[in-house]
């Protein structure tokens, strides 16, 4: 079996135990900067380093929510606070906040020391205390919304401590690969802004929308100049970042970001078009249109298909209906399902043929990506597919319908999300599909609050078969864990496997997997044993993988420098290298 | 009158009250809640979210608190999303410079209305006048238009028509205000940094340059039906005998037009305006998600998808509201031009 193994220089230091040092030099005392700022090469700048000042605008898909980087849960809102705030490290294993980071010798904990003379957006300095509050009295706290299973091993949160002003103590009760991913994911809180909400209990409702923007401060490019709900945000770049170009410039190049708010796909497109917005992340229906106007200074960028969001489809092997139980349970159905799948049709019908086929579960490439070669392929065959059905004795009648054995037609209600035309336009042509092999899938768009119900509001849930899409986070193989382990809270092809009724062994096999790669942080080993996790799926085929999206960016080369993408419609990358030409 | 006036407005309550009940079981009639989605995330984070909006209370509870807190000190909950009292999310959040929901409602709903008479009467009237003329063809042809075009294809032909055939975004200048260079946009209010600038003739003619689009979406269709309006009423008292009389005694057609038949064609039209007021503010709906303006209706739809259920139920009594005002309002009107009409 190919893997792509992308290892990354500061977690092979991780797993050594060495050191994961930052590149940073000493610069002439710049206002705002500070005494050992991190230096971004220009190997990793598109367009090399950029100059300083500008504007760019981008249109945000709806009115942030929150400016709560720990409380927000949907996209308009991390587009804002992503530019906003910066973790202790970054997710590719570098120091970002933290200048240099060390692991201990048994792997438990992580020394953090932060960069010298480090301040938050509006001028405070940035000390441990501020660390251990936005981990012990913010992340772990009861009642806050936060993210608590990123950072929970073995039922435990780490232990945080400050050893001076400057240096972090992390130790997690066993060692945890997760935990450089839990760090990378949070964002560093000011204290003196926060601790009061936290007193009060009320750091859920802490900047909320309508807050003064001086009373919010991170350790982002950006900080907040002004809000105007239903039109647009504004951002100004944060004097005090904490980052710079070889030449010793000060990032961001950009001053400002403004952001409207534009809620429609159609309507985003033409002001982009209209040259009102620099970045547009198109839909692939939009391609063509946006070549065409590559004579207007338009570039448009296919990244490679992520392998993070699962398309699947789902069948509930807890299902009321005692035949369809047995037959969701049966291998060789779920993998004549897998042969009745038209992958590449789907692809052309909602992608624009902008897309990939997908046999098993995806890992981000930050990790590695699965490439295939040795899963076991189920490329669209209907022969295959009708052969299993026979072999499992659902013999088509004299109409072509198959029938159990107790003459029950094999007949089953494949749910979507209402309004998602993707979703629908895929369940409608596997239920054509399947028409052809004699088994009746009843597509049945509903709105998503009830799909979610459905599929996890009550154990066993009481959808029988459903066409969804699952994001992947930021694609730590840990958060599979609530998908692919047991007990895990996405388990809901099979949450009778959590109270250990019927476990095939395989799902065991995958449970153990999946804990011992959790504390396991020697990179070989761990990818070794996402290695096995994956084949086992790609084999068992619990969901059937359909396909993932290829990343599409388009935006105004003739205007904006060093673009690197998004993420989420609205979430730029790299923000503070983008320059305006 | 003004007996009759305290009545109906005492009748309003008991009406809102029970409106409230309706929006109260239809939020909670759909399936799932605010919280729903977080389900994916964890069960914890789904439970604390129910427990803090008091979603795990039973229904009369959460019914009753919400009701009590409007009767004693006007506060209508709190947006679950935003975390901010409803009244301000609904109708005020903002600023003097960009303006509120509340305040951008009330300048398109009025200003459509007021624009779709000013034009649609004169332009009724001489559809009436010129009957079977290829004016009044004309005239005809542009009412079956409007009509016919759904709102949101109208509001986005007319934005394709604006960037991709005229170009407007190459229409740039250097605004003295802003000290930048500014090019004409589409959608929304203002372009560039004009949202929070200081208001200007600068920035009031980069706004009219922005709800022109939005006036000819909404009042497209109004204009056009009450374009029919005035002619069918028009052409109704054109054929009564009192006319023909005010002809034969020889009064010029002018003042036969204007004093003897728009005069009487005038009454139902005037009691239309009442129930034409509800009628602006549901279509500018589709206005504000098109042409993405920050009007009320918008906020309101963002809620309603969301389950954010007191601002969905508040937006709903809001609406009640407004369509209870505008028969009100429609009664009064005719009683105030048909002195034969009164009320007991």
């Amino acid at each position: 079996m190919k893997r792509q193994l992308y290892t990354i220089a500061a977690l092979v230091g991780l797993i050594l135990g060495l050191i994961g040092a930052s590149g940073s030099v000493s610069f002439a005392q710049q206002a705002g900067l500070p005494a050992s700022p991190l230096v971004v090469p220009a190997t990793q700048m598109p367009d090399g380093p950029g100059r300083s000042g500008g504007t760019l605008t981008i249109d945000d898909t709806d009115n942030p929510k929150t400016f709560n980087p720990i409380t927000e849960q949907e996209s308009s809102s991390s587009a804002v606070t992503s530019l906003l705030n910066a973790p202790l490290i970054n997710t590719s294993g570098q120091g970002a906040v933290a200048q240099a980071f060390e692991v201990s010798a048994d792997q438990r904990s992580v020394t953090l020391t932060l960069r010298k003379g480090i301040r938050f957006s509006d001028g405070t300095p940035v000390t441990a205390a501020d660390v251990v509050f936005t981990l012990v009295n913010v992340v772990f706290n009861p009642s806050v919304n936060s993210d608590k299973a990123a950072w929970q091993v073995a039922g435990q949160f780490p232990k945080v401590a400050a050893l001076d002003a400057q240096t972090i103590k992390i130790t997690a009760p066993v060692a945890f690969s997760g935990l450089l991913s839990a760090i990378a994911s949070t964002p560093v809180l000011p204290k003196h802004l926060l601790a009061a909400a936290v007193q009060a209990g009320a750091f859920n409702a802490a900047w909320g929308v309508d807050t003064d923007p001086t009373q919010i401060a991170g350790l982002g490019p950006f900080r907040l100049k002004s809000f105007t709900p239903g039109q647009q945000v504004i951002l100004e770049r944060n004097p005090f970042y904490w980052k710079v170009d070889e030449n010793g410039t000060q990032l961001p190049y950009l001053n400002e970001i403004r952001m409207p708010i534009v809620s429609d796909d159609n309507v985003r497109l033409l002001r982009f078009s209209n040259g009102q917005t620099d970045i547009y992340p198109p839909r692939p229906e939009d391609i063509p249109v946006l070549r065409q106007q590559a004579n207007q200074g338009v570039s448009v960028l296919v990244q490679q298909a992520g392998t993070v969001d699962l398309n699947v489809i789902a069948f509930n092997q807890d299902a009321a209906d005692p035949d369809l139980r047995a037959l969701f349970r049966d291998l060789r159905f779920r993998q004549a399902m897998a042969y009745a799948a038209n992958r590449q049709g789907m692809i052309s019908a909602n992608l624009n043929g902008l897309g990939e086929a997908r046999f098993g579960p995806g890992i981000a490439s930050t990790f590695w990506i699965g490439d295939q070669a040795g899963f076991p392929s189920f490329s669209f065959n209907l022969q295959k597919a009708a052969a299993l059905l026979d072999q499992i004795g659902l013999v088509p009648d004299k109409n072509g319908l198959r029938h159990f054995a107790d003459g029950k037609p094999v007949e089953f209600t494949l749910l979507t999300v209402q309004g998602s035309t993707v979703l629908t336009n895929d369940a409608v042509l596997f239920s054509n599909d399947l028409a052809k092999i004699g088994v009746k899938a009843d597509v049945r768009p509903l709105d998503l609050n009830a799909v979610i119900d459905q599929l996890i509001g009550s154990r066993p849930p009481q959808y029988q078969a459903a066409r969804i899409s699952l994001g992947g986070g930021d694609g730590d193989p840990n958060l599979l864990r609530s998908i692919y382990q047991s007990s895990g809270n996405l388990h809901f092809w099979k949450f009778s496997d959590g109270s250990g009724q019927e476990v095939p062994a395989w799902q065991k096999q995958v449970d153990q997997l999946l804990e011992q790669q959790a504390q396991t942080l020697d990179l070989a080993t761990r990818a070794d044993l996402l290695d096995q996790f994956q084949t086992i799926v790609a084999q068992n085929q619990p969901l059937i993988f359909l396909y993932n999206a290829q990343g599409l960016e388009a935006f105004r080369s003739d205007r904006v420098g060093n673009f690197t993408g998004t993420t989420g419609s609205a979430t730029l990358l790299n923000p503070e290298i983008l320059f305006r030409k | 009158m003004l007996g009759y006036i305290l009545r109906r407005l005492l009748y309003i309550v008991p009406l809102l009250l029970l409106i409230s009940v309706i929006a109260f079981l239809v939020v909670k009639i759909e399936p799932g809640n605010f919280c729903t989605p977080l389900r994916i995330q964890s069960q914890a984070l789904y439970q604390r979210c129910v427990a803090s909006t008091g979603m795990d209370r039973p229904l009369v509870v959460q019914y009753g608190k919400w009701l009590w807190g409007i009767v004693t000190q006007f506060n209508f909950g709190y947006s679950f999303q935003n975390q901010q009292p409803v009244l301000r999310q609904l109708f005020t959040a903002g600023s003097w410079q960009s303006g509120t929901p509340l305040f951008w409602t009330l300048v398109l709903s009025l200003g459509t209305m007021l624009l779709s008479w000013l034009l649609a009467v004169p332009l009724g009237i001489y559809a009436a006048t010129h009957r079977g003329s290829w004016r009044d063809w004309g005239v005809n042809l542009f009412s079956y238009v409007g009509l016919s075009i759904p709102n949101f294809t109208l509001a986005i032909a007319l934005l394709w028509l604006l960037v991709v055939v005229f170009q407007v975004g190459h229409n740039c200048w250097n605004s003295a205000q802003l000290g930048q260079t500014v090019c004409l946009g589409v959608s929304g209010l203002f372009d560039g940094d004009f949202v929070s600038a200081p208001w200007s003739l600068e920035k009031f003619l980069d706004l009219l340059w922005h709800l022109w689009p939005a006036v000819l979406v909404i009042g497209a269709a109004n204009l056009a039906t009450i374009v029919r309006y005035v002619r069918s009423e028009m052409l109704d008292v054109l054929g009564q005998p009192y006319i023909q009389t005010a002809r034969a005694k020889g009064l010029g057609e002018r003042l036969v037009t204007y004093k003897h038949a728009f005069k009487n064609a005038l009454n139902p039209l005037i009691s239309m305006l009442g129930y034409w007021l509800p009628a602006m503010f549901e279509g500018t709906l589709v206005a504000a998600m098109i042409l993405q303006l920050p009007l009320v209706e918008k906020v309101y739809w963002t809620a309603l998808r969301q389950g954010d259920q007191y601002v969905v139920m508040t937006g709903l009594l809001f609406f009640s509201a407004i369509l209870i005002g505008g028969n009100l309002l429609s009664d009064l009107l005719l009683a105030w031009v048909n002195p034969k009409i009164r009320y007991q």
